[in-house]
């Protein structure tokens, strides 16, 4: 082995500590107001249960977590993020069952996901914390952003569900009617020239520069790559030019 | 599957006819690698994104006459293949299910259906009724053709005046602040400065959720390890403020101080610009008696000394920011090896004093010269996709002529009516009324004293839910029955809901288009799809009621020669039937508009490619010149011997339509004023309004797509917590907000979105259901006109269940 794996609970940790003192830091700037609200503000209103979401640094003291997704014991997290070097099960989720559990978040294929878990308004810093390596808790995978690290995630990502509680409290809205919109579908394999050669990637890969953020140890069972030790795709899996935004073409 | 193939084959054509007529080697805007494959049969072309004034451009996949995909364009200089959620699901707009499909007529009180020929005979009628009466509002997200179709419709056609866009309440103040300080509107910057700055100034802006691909491509420099500071000024903690290096929260109003705080600095620190002030700067100040954007000259000791008031603990008193952090502003700007970019946005010009805070920002770039380069320019930022497109440059506003010309100037007059083929004398010289004073005229009774707008055409926007003080301003006319509104659009809007006649209109991709962005920029883009039902382009219904009154022998739509107003040759011989829909689309009108258009484009300037050009590209920045060897080449630096071929050789920075005629800029004098409504007793509290991140404007599309709603599908009272506690409020608790004017009742949100201080309160404008704007100020800026939406005084309380 050349280079030790990191540990992920190192990295996460590394982060949570960072996250803290940033947040250490802005509650000590010259600003004549507190902008971070304790959580007991937050829990309960007359008018309906705000699900707020809870900082990283108070996980441990949470009452109930933050969400299904998150609602998970910490110490889960130990050894959350598989190592490339593992056996690979493929045995899980079909690739149908993978492909339409994608579909669900996006409104077409290569639309940004959008965000299934509250998440807080103001800052993005968390996010990366779970998502830059894709952690696993109590079963629910965090899936790692294909990108390089854009500094502003909710610029693309919408939350699937609002912040507030809102259905009970105002009348209805005269927007919220249906829409046809019919997006294009995820393709479901690379064309193979044999049996045996390795298939060409069948999207764009404009954004989609971590590969193994989906085809690596974290990703859905069915598109997992069967050697994720290997660490330059595209040296076997060619990107289609007739599909990516470049000149040309076969 | 007929029609998609006709639809597609006349596209084709399109393409291939402008191809055709483009220079050789031309390509049309579709990315041949695209059109190719991606799943089966999509097809992909070029459009920039329907929204905000950041001017992105998409790829858009359509498939069986639909769109069903969107792409960051890879090639855009503007976004470089990246989009914001808005512009990912922009598709989705085009596809809510109550699309108006059918035009619909106000017949005992409710709206029926009607044939297309009656709608335009009912407009007719009412031009007939009283020409001057009739006027027009229109966009900043009117395509370029469109806004030109109107405003050669209105002033050239029916000799009315009266056209205003909703622009006017939107960057009128950034317009005024740019003619006031170098003769001529529109930044001298472009977006490269967001590359190529050291600090980013934020002056009461947001671009985190505003501009969202503006703020990443300077905030996602940090994550590629570049140092680049960023300084929000603002009256509440946004998310852009959540990235800043230095947050400094202002008390509405006192942005003035501290721009004057500033330069009084800039004074005491003796770190201004010398040489570049001596050369380029003059002083300025507002006439005593008749102030006007021209001013009178300012004696250079008289400015010093009419800053001497602004002392840091003066200016930290009246705006809450620290003197130490006045200092490290002043700092800054004393240190030219520093590159600064300045933002601003809707904080800046709705505002009652909006000119003059426009002029203080340039002010500030003048004295300490942090203009001209690369990475240090001041850059006004615009909400709507073609506010500088067509609003400011086809000049769809009551007193300008296309191109930066005014109806008030002879010779300017002169000049459009040679263009147009009307005869001598044909555009009224007397300014129409600006928006305000529309409404205004609309909503009073036709009596000896005025009233006498009996008609308004509204196109691609939304006044019913976005002028402010709306029980002064609308519902008297909705009430009087001599009072006509006609409202064109895409879906059910809080304006259709009380207009009398509504006409259906394409949006998007369903047309052809040309749009203008914030950084000087030209995109084209055709026709993908078709509109769904009856719905047809704004373009058409235009010159389809202009023909509705050539037919009538209505003078005004004939030209000189007694030709259409809107004549165009058909290339077989005779004349081109554009009023007739079936025909509409045999000939790109758009190019036809366009070219008509461009010649108006030198005096300022501002000069345009042929419509080709921008086929070809994704968009080019003017003033575009044509080079020895045939081919066009954009601006991106104006004023700027470096890149400008207007620029007066060895004079290193140019400002060539200085207001003194000798290539200066202008530096004000404007002092703070205290705001027309502060909180009181009885009225204790500020309320701000503006957008969020998911919806664009009155949020009549993003409501739409079920991806953006559900992500923020109300309005919300965002309130500090402490004020929160002190009404016993919590998260999702009623309230109501209140002010002299009018009152709404929405959720309360403690540090939702953005966090303000105590005492301020934030509610968004998109949603319909909560019309904020019964409760703001009307009062505006006396230069521009434009109203302040972001400050007057309010009481909240709980709503008792
Ligand atoms: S809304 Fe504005 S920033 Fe977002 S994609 Fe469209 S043009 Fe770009």
């Amino acid at each position: 082995m050349s280079s030790p794996p990191v540990n992920p609970l190192t990295v996460l940790l590394a982060v949570v500590f960072g996250v803290s003192l940033i947040g250490f830091l802005r509650g000590t700037d010259t600003n004549d107001y507190d902008f971070e609200t304790p959580l007991r503000d937050l829990a309960e209103g007359d008018h309906g249960v705000v699900r707020p979401a809870v900082p990283y640094w108070e996980m441990r003291n949470s009452p109930r977590g933050d969400g299904p997704v998150l609602a998970a014991d910490l110490a889960a997290l130990e050894g959350a993020v598989p190592s490339r070097t593992d056996a690979v099960d493929l045995t899980g989720t079909s690739k149908r069952e993978a492909l339409a559990d994608r579909a669900e978040h996006r409104a077409y294929f290569g639309a940004p996901p959008v965000i299934p878990h509250p998440v807080r308004q103001q800052t993005e810093a968390e996010c990366k914390a779970c998502h830059e390596n894709g952690v696993r808790i109590s079963g629910h995978q965090a899936p790692p952003y294909p990108h390089e690290a854009y500094v502003s995630c909710t610029q693309c990502h919408a939350m699937a569900e609002p912040a507030l509680p809102w259905e009970e409290t105002t009348p209805a809205d005269p927007r919220a009617v249906d829409n046809s919109f019919l997006g294009v579908a995820s393709p479901t394999e690379g064309e193979r020239w044999t049996g045996v050669a390795p298939p060409v990637i069948p999207h764009m890969t404009f954004m989609r520069e971590r590969c193994v953020s989906c085809h690596g140890p974290n990703g859905r069972d069915a598109m997992k790559s069967t050697h994720p030790d290997r660490q330059s795709c595209e040296q076997c899996h060619a990107a289609d030019a007739s599909i990516e935004q470049r000149p040309g073409g076969r | 599957m007929t029609t998609d193939r006709r639809s597609f084959l006349k596209l084709a054509a399109l393409t291939a006819a402008t191809t055709a007529a483009s220079t050789a080697g031309a390509s049309s805007g579709i990315d041949p690698a695209l059109a190719k494959r991606m799943g089966p049969g999509v097809r992909w072309d070029k459009a920039p994104c329907r929204f905000c004034g950041t001017g992105c451009h998409v790829q858009v996949g359509v498939q069986n006459n639909k769109v069903v995909a969107i792409a960051g364009d890879v090639h855009a200089d503007v976004n470089k293949g990246l989009l914001c959620m808005k512009g990912y699901h922009v598709g989705l707009i085009l596809y809510g299910e109550d699309r108006l499909t059918k035009p619909l007529l106000r017949k005992n009180g409710e709206l029926t259906p009607v044939s297309w020929d009656e709608a335009l005979d009912v407009i007719a009628d009412r031009v007939e009724l009283d020409p001057k009466g009739f006027a027009f509002y229109g966009s900043g997200q009117w395509t370029i053709p469109e806004g030109y179709a109107a405003q050669k419709f209105m002033k050239g056609g029916i000799a009315s005046n009266h056209i205003d866009p909703n622009a006017r309440l939107c960057m009128a103040s950034a317009v005024t602040g740019f003619i006031a300080t170098y003769g001529v509107d529109e930044p001298n910057g472009c977006y490269q400065d967001l590359d190529d700055c050291d600090v980013i100034i934020t002056w009461g802006n947001n671009p985190a959720e505003m501009h969202p691909v503006l703020f990443s491509r300077f905030m996602d420099r940090r994550s590629r390890g570049e140092k680049i500071t960023l300084i929000d000024m603002s009256t509440r903690r946004t998310r852009t403020s959540a990235h800043a290096d230095h947050f400094l929260r202002f008390n509405p109003q006192s942005d003035l101080a501290i721009a004057n705080g500033i330069l009084h600095l800039l004074l005491r620190n003796d770190s201004w610009d010398k040489d570049f002030v001596e050369k380029h700067v003059n002083f300025r100040a507002l006439e005593a008696d008749k102030p006007s954007l021209k001013g009178e000259a300012m004696d250079f000791e008289a400015w010093k000394t009419a800053l001497d008031p602004y002392t840091p603990e003066y200016v930290s008193e009246i705006s809450g920011v620290s003197v130490e952090d006045l200092h490290m502003l002043a700092d800054l700007f004393g240190d030219r090896d520093k590159k600064i970019t300045s933002l601003w946005c809707m904080g800046a010009n709705q505002h009652t004093r909006g000119t003059a805070m426009n002029c203080l920002i340039h002010g500030v770039h003048l004295f300490s010269g942090h203009i001209g380069r690369p990475g240090d320019n001041p850059t006004s930022l615009t909400g709507q996709p073609s506010a500088c497109g067509t609003a400011r440059e086809v000049g769809t506003l009551a007193h300008a002529l296309p191109g930066g010309r005014l109806v008030a100037k002879e010779p300017h007059r002169t000049q459009s009516e040679e263009f147009w083929n009307v005869p001598a004398g044909r555009i009224d010289p007397k300014p129409g009324k600006h928006t305000v004073a529309m409404f205004k005229s609309w909503s009073t009774p036709k009596s000896e004293e005025g009233g006498n707008i009996h008609t308004i055409w509204v196109q691609v926007t939304n006044p019913g839910q976005t002028l402010p003080n709306r029980n002064l301003l609308m519902e008297p006319g909705v009430k009087d029955p001599d009072k006509f509104l006609i409202c064109s659009d895409v879906y059910p809007t809080a304006t259709t809901e009380i207009a009398d006649l509504v006409l259906p209109s394409s949006m998007w991709v369903e047309k052809s288009g040309v749009f203008g962005n914030s950084e000087r920029r030209t995109q084209q883009w055709f026709k993908q799809v078709d509109p769904p039902g009856q719905a047809r382009d704004d373009c058409w219904q235009i010159i389809a009621v202009a023909h509705k009154l050539f037919e009538r022998g209505f003078e005004g739509m004939k030209d000189k020669d007694g030709k259409f107003l809107f004549h165009m040759d058909n290339p077989n011989g005779g004349t081109f039937a554009n009023w007739d829909w079936n025909r509409y689309y045999d000939q790109n009108v758009d190019e036809h508009l366009f070219e008509e258009y461009r010649q108006f484009t030198r005096l300022k300037h501002k000069d345009l490619a042929p419509y080709s050009e921008y086929v070809k590209t994704r968009g080019l920045r003017w003033p575009v010149v044509e080079q020895p060897d045939g081919t066009w080449r954009e601006t991106r630096y104006r004023f700027a011997e470096f890149d400008d071929p207007y620029v007066k050789p060895g004079s290193t920075h140019d400002f060539y339509h200085s207001t003194t005629g000798d290539g200066r800029a202008q530096v004000w004098f404007r002092p703070y004023e205290a705001p027309p409504e502060v909180p009181d007793e009885e009225y204790p509290m500020w309320l701000c309004t503006g957008r969020v991140i998911e919806h664009w404007h009155s949020g009549t599309m993003t409501g739409r797509v079920p991806q953006l709603r559900g992500s923020m599908p109300a309005a919300y009272c965002e309130i500090n917590r402490q004020d929160a506690a002190n009404l016993g409020v919590s998260n999702g608790d009623m309230v109501v907000v209140e002010s002299r004017r009018g009152a709404v009742e929405l959720p309360a949100w403690i540090d939702g979105r953005g966090s303000p201080p105590p005492g301020t309160v934030f509610v968004p404008f998109f949603d319909e259901r909560v019309k904020i704007n019964f409760v703001t100020l009307h009062e505006h800026d006396p230069f521009s006109k434009q109203p302040d939406y972001k400050k007057c005084a309010v009481r909240v309380r709980r709503l008792e269940a």
